[in-house]
């Protein structure tokens, strides 16, 4: 343990010079940047800015790029918050209940709240990574297909949380969701479904521009319908960040969801966005106002930047101990190291401890960077609320636009966001709620995936769903996150009968 | 048969085909909708559940269609889709019932759809300029008419607001995030 | 008749100065190589290293950029679209030719649209197991023989999967592919037991606790030195096979260009830091030009053809022709 404060230390000494503190504050501010545009996901971000670093020290290549990662992961919250549009898929819970905090005039403190969610939790999987990477990399590697289908039927028990009066309607929103996700190549055989000869749809609808769609262009449809040029109406917006103290009866929420996070995103494949959903629902479920959910809870904001901030530390224990990216992020940061010759690994630890370290340490110095940048951005970006309808509309639009062309330049995927923004129009118009196909989406190429390997890792038997521990307890986990709110009703009835 | 009728409406010619008739069936619930009483002020609602049902149907019938490869032992590609569509049965049911027993609220009506379906429509024109005019020219030209059916009337802004945007995306996009935008076929074939 | 005599003069004044440009042809506007694999990944390494190397040899600006989607086949339509002038040039490997295939998509489109003008290397295909195992080869083929046995890899009808077949096929064993999602998900299955072996490339070992059974080199590598190739274990035919990367252009683009571009390649590729780059991420550089390329390629594409029509994973029907 001595140790490993001893390297740490060196690792913080090794910051301390002003071109290294550049690139970090240079990675978290092009992270951010990168991020609140929607459509540029973290590993986009990373991506793009990859070939930037090929020049560089190995060292600082990798603190740039991890500032970035980080920067990337809070930047989406922003325009999630102030226009209801995720800067990337994890941000899309994070507008859940930023979204409509901000409409009733919370801007500013929902902003605050997810900047100090995301610092905190990505401090705490930060933490985690650093003490706990090992005991975490061998809980990984006991994942089997069997565990990753339970991993995903524990997300899809998080619809629960999602439906609301009309839980029906959810339902079908989440099967939606999961059919949508079956188009395009099957993950087992590469055998091309519902594609109709389009190459564009080989890899199955993308995401973002279905998120930004659904999202973004769904409520400005709405809005839309309701505009009246003539009505001026200026909305009280309390644009202050709060005190400090205001954030403190969120640290349980934030604790749990960034522990949480951390630990969803030590399994490569699951990452967090699913981590934002287990820790939304949980958080739901903790609350005293679990009704308030939706409408604008802070500690739905606070749980969904938690935790998906978390989830960065937890990527990168795979990475670090046994050299499999935890996340599409991670495995462009795994093409940066090569780059260099470096091959990340448990190897890293013994031939490089002091990039290691120095990556560590950087992950301290990014947060806190990031917590100043997002004080100083988050007090101008909020008066965006301000901006009149007919200037800020017209400008989500090209900015939903260009996200959505951007991901992979294809104009076909602009043309699926414009026709889920229609349907996001009418679900809200008719009370289907949105947020279940984004969970389908996100969860229904995985589920596929291993559903359909444990047989295969069975050699033909299914037993796997059975007989393994881990797969029941996740089991478990599920099935009592279905049947507690029903024992519960039951419980205050009978107590309501008593008195 | 159903093979035959999956394989006919999964094939890459037919698509125009299978939008057709899925369009046909749902003007005709539209039309069901609209003349049983009982069922008009949930006539919106009703027609997002028959889209689901249709949508549900239609992915079902195309599973037919799928190849059936010599590797696949336990599942194919046509588990997961069917699997979705069986749960997705019993929810549409749940769903009908919800809205007909009277457990939703009522369709609230429409105000000024027709401008947000003029957006959409200007949207889509602007997407598609995209390849001849380049995307600096087309999202200029559609932010200034949507500021324009929008009722805005301060010419600064109308010049203002297009001239930032473009200035933005140049200097993010190519420069900072090297991105290049279509410049547009037009201009290069004048060899701008 | 006036009109005529202008229209010949015209025509004569163009052709000389497209004659004179023949004779020394330099690019006027930076050479774009397109990569389908996204930033990170092998090919684009390897061109963004070759674009490093190539300023050392020419004052043309290289630029490399990535278009993403479909296994290449976005990147191929988009190439495809634009004018064949040379200044697009598409990094492609052996994994799009096999994508195309996999796909039963038509290949006078996809891969004759093209002119396959350089490879520029190869990284061999291995055979991967867990580190702390005790598999040899002999015993692998055993176990493959008495029972089911489970290899990890790519997406199915891959071209790590179709290498796997070949070495089934020629070792008398058979196996049963659990497709992942990429080259690290089907290390991650290795290391957690899920499969037996993988059939990957020798990088993939780095920094996991992995190692090779065997490597398909003719030339053992000297990274791995003690890691026998196929040859010494008897079948030296597999050490043919690999997974090329080169270069490619649209069907059609100027003689001159594409002369300009093998002769930068010759270069590149002959450079002591390319070679010593490569080399230490056990890649076999070497530098094959149109008439070798050509055979390779069509030699591929008809064992590969039969290999996915053999496992059944393209359809009988399907034909190169």
């Amino acid at each position: 343990m001595g140790e490993i404060f001893s390297y740490l230390g060196a690792g913080f000494a090794n910051l301390l010079n002003v071109t290294t503190l550049l690139l970090v504050l240079m990675g978290v501010c092009v992270g951010i940047l990168g991020g609140a545009i929607p459509g540029i996901s973290p590993s986009m971000a990373v991506a793009l800015l990859l070939p930037m670093t090929y020049k560089m020290d190995p060292t600082q290549a990798i603190i740039m790029l991890m500032g970035i990662y980080i920067g990337a992961n809070y930047g989406g919250s922003i325009t999630a918050v102030s226009i209801n549009t995720p800067g990337t898929p994890s941000a899309a819970v994070t507008a859940f209940d930023g979204y409509p905090m901000a409409k009733s005039g919370r801007a500013g403190e929902a902003m605050g709240i997810s900047l100090w969610a995301s610092t905190f939790g990505g401090l705490i999987g930060t933490l985690i990574l650093i003490f706990f990477s090992i005991p975490l990399a061998s809980v990984a590697i006991r994942f089997w297909p069997s565990e990753y289908f339970a991993l995903c039927i524990m997300g899809l028990t998080t619809v629960a949380t999602l439906g609301g009066k009309e839980w029906q309607k959810a339902l079908s929103m989440v099967l939606f969701g999961l059919m949508l996700n079956t188009i395009g190549k099957d993950p087992m055989y590469s055998i091309n479904r519902f594609i109709w000869g389009s190459t564009a749809l080989y890899d199955g609808i993308p995401m973002v521009p279905i998120l930004i769609g659904l999202f973004a262009l769904g409520e400005l449809f709405s809005n839309l319908e309701k505009y009246d040029p003539k009505e001026v109406k200026f909305e009280k917006v309390s644009y202050k960040l709060p005190k400090m103290s205001y954030y403190w009866k969120l640290k349980w929420s934030i604790l749990r969801s960034g522990l949480l996070g951390c630990v969803i995103g030590v399994f490569p494949g699951a990452g967090g966005t699913i981590a934002s959903f287990l820790a939304y629902d949980v958080e739901k479920r903790f609350s005293k106002e679990p009704e308030q959910f939706g409408h604008g809870a802070p500690a739905g904001v606070a749980a969904a930047e938690a935790s998906n901030s978390g989830s960065v530390g937890g990527a990168m224990v795979p990475l670090l101990s046994l050299g499999i990216p935890g996340s599409s992020t991670a495995a462009v940061l795994i093409g940066a190291l090569m780059i260099h010759n470096l091959t990340p690994g448990p190897e890293l630890f013994t031939k490089n401890p002091e990039l290691v370290y120095t990556l560590f340490a950087s992950m301290f110095v990014a947060h806190v960077i990031m917590a100043a940048v997002g004080v100083l951005g988050s007090n101008l970006w909020v008066r965006v609320t301000s901006i009149p309808k007919t200037i800020l509309y017209p400008l989500i639009f090209v900015f939903s636009i260009l996200g959505s062309y951007a991901v992979e330049k294809n104009i076909v995927h602009v043309v699926f966001c414009l026709i889920f923004g229609l349907i996001g129009w009418m679900l809200k118009k008719y009370k289907y709620p949105a947020a279940p196909v984004v969970l389908g989406v996100v969860l229904g190429k995985l589920m596929e995936t291993n559903f359909s390997q444990i047989p295969v890792v069975g050699k033909g038997s299914w037993a796997g769903l059975y007989n393994r521990p881990l797969t029941i307890v996740l089991f478990l986990i599920s099935i009592a996150a279905i049947a507690w709110p029903m024992i519960q009703e039951r419980l205050q009835k009978r107590k309501a009968n008593k008195a | 048969m159903l093979k035959t009728l999956g394989t006919f409406l999964a094939a890459d010619s037919n698509f125009l085909w299978t939008v057709l008739i899925f369009a046909a069936l749902m003007g005709l619930f539209w039309v069901i909708y609209t003349k049983v009483p009982r069922l008009k002020p949930y006539r919106g609602q009703l027609l997002v559940i028959t889209f689901l049902t249709l949508f549900t149907l239609l992915l079902f019938l195309c599973t037919f269609s799928f190849r059936v490869k010599g590797i696949m032992k336990y599942t194919t590609a046509a588990t997961m889709p069917r699997t979705w569509c069986a749960l997705m049965a019993p929810v549409i049911v749940l769903v009908f019932v919800s809205i007909l027993n009277g457990t939703c609220e009522p369709d609230k009506p429409f105000r000024r759809w027709q401008l947000s379906l003029g957006i959409a429509a200007l949207v889509f024109a602007s997407v598609f300029l995209f390849e001849y005019i380049g995307y600096y020219l087309s999202s200029a030209i559609f932010l200034v008419v949507m500021m324009a059916l929008m009722r805005e009337r301060k010419a600064l802004r109308l010049i203002l607001v297009p001239v930032c945007w473009c200035l933005f995306t140049y200097f993010v996009f190519d420069k900072l995030l090297f991105i290049t935008l279509p410049a547009g076929s037009l201009f290069a074939g004048l060899g701008i | 008749m006036k009109k005529l005599s202008l229209m010949l003069a015209v025509m004569l004044i163009v052709t000389l100065f497209a004659g004179s440009a023949l004779a020394d042809w330099t690019p006027t506007k930076p050479i774009t190589i397109m990569n389908y694999v996204k930033a990170g990944g092998g090919m684009d390494i390897a061109t963004r290293k070759f674009a490093e190397l190539a300023a050392k040899y020419t004052d043309a600006t290289i630029i490399v950029d990535n278009k993403t989607g479909a296994g290449g086949l976005t990147c191929a339509d988009y190439i495809l679209s634009q004018p064949a002038d040379g200044y697009l040039v598409f990094a492609t490997t052996v994994s799009y030719v096999d994508t195309v295939l996999s796909n039963e998509e038509d290949v006078s489109n996809y891969i004759w649209g093209f002119e396959w003008i350089d490879d520029i290397m190869a990284d061999p295909y291995c055979v991967i197991v867990k580190k702390d195992s005790d598999w040899t080869l002999d015993a692998l083929i055993a176990d493959a023989q008495a029972e089911e046995q489970i290899w990890a890899g790519p997406a199915a009808g891959g071209s790590k999967h179709i290498a796997a077949i070949q070495f089934c096929n020629a070792l008398g064993m058979e196996i049963t592919w659990l497709p992942k999602d990429g080259g690290p998900d089907a290390m991650m299955a290795v290391l957690s037991d899920q499969a037996v072996a993988s059939c990957g490339n020798p990088g993939d070992v780095e920094g996991r606790e992995l190692r090779h059974l065997v490597i398909a080199t003719k030339e053992k590598l000297a990274t791995y030195p003690d890691v026998p190739n196929f040859a010494e274990l008897g079948h030296p035919e597999l050490d043919e096979l690999s997974m090329w990367r080169g270069y490619a252009v649209k069907a059609g683009t100027p003689a001159e260009f594409i002369e300009w571009w093998q002769d930068l390649c010759q270069k590149v590729t002959e450079d002591p830091e390319w070679i010593e780059f490569f080399n230490s991420k056990s890649i076999v550089v070497h530098n094959k030009t149109s008439e070798e390329f050509l055979a390779e390629l069509k030699g591929d594409m008809a064992a590969h053809l039969e290999v996915l029509k053999g496992a059944d994973l393209v359809s009988a029907d399907y034909t190169i022709e």
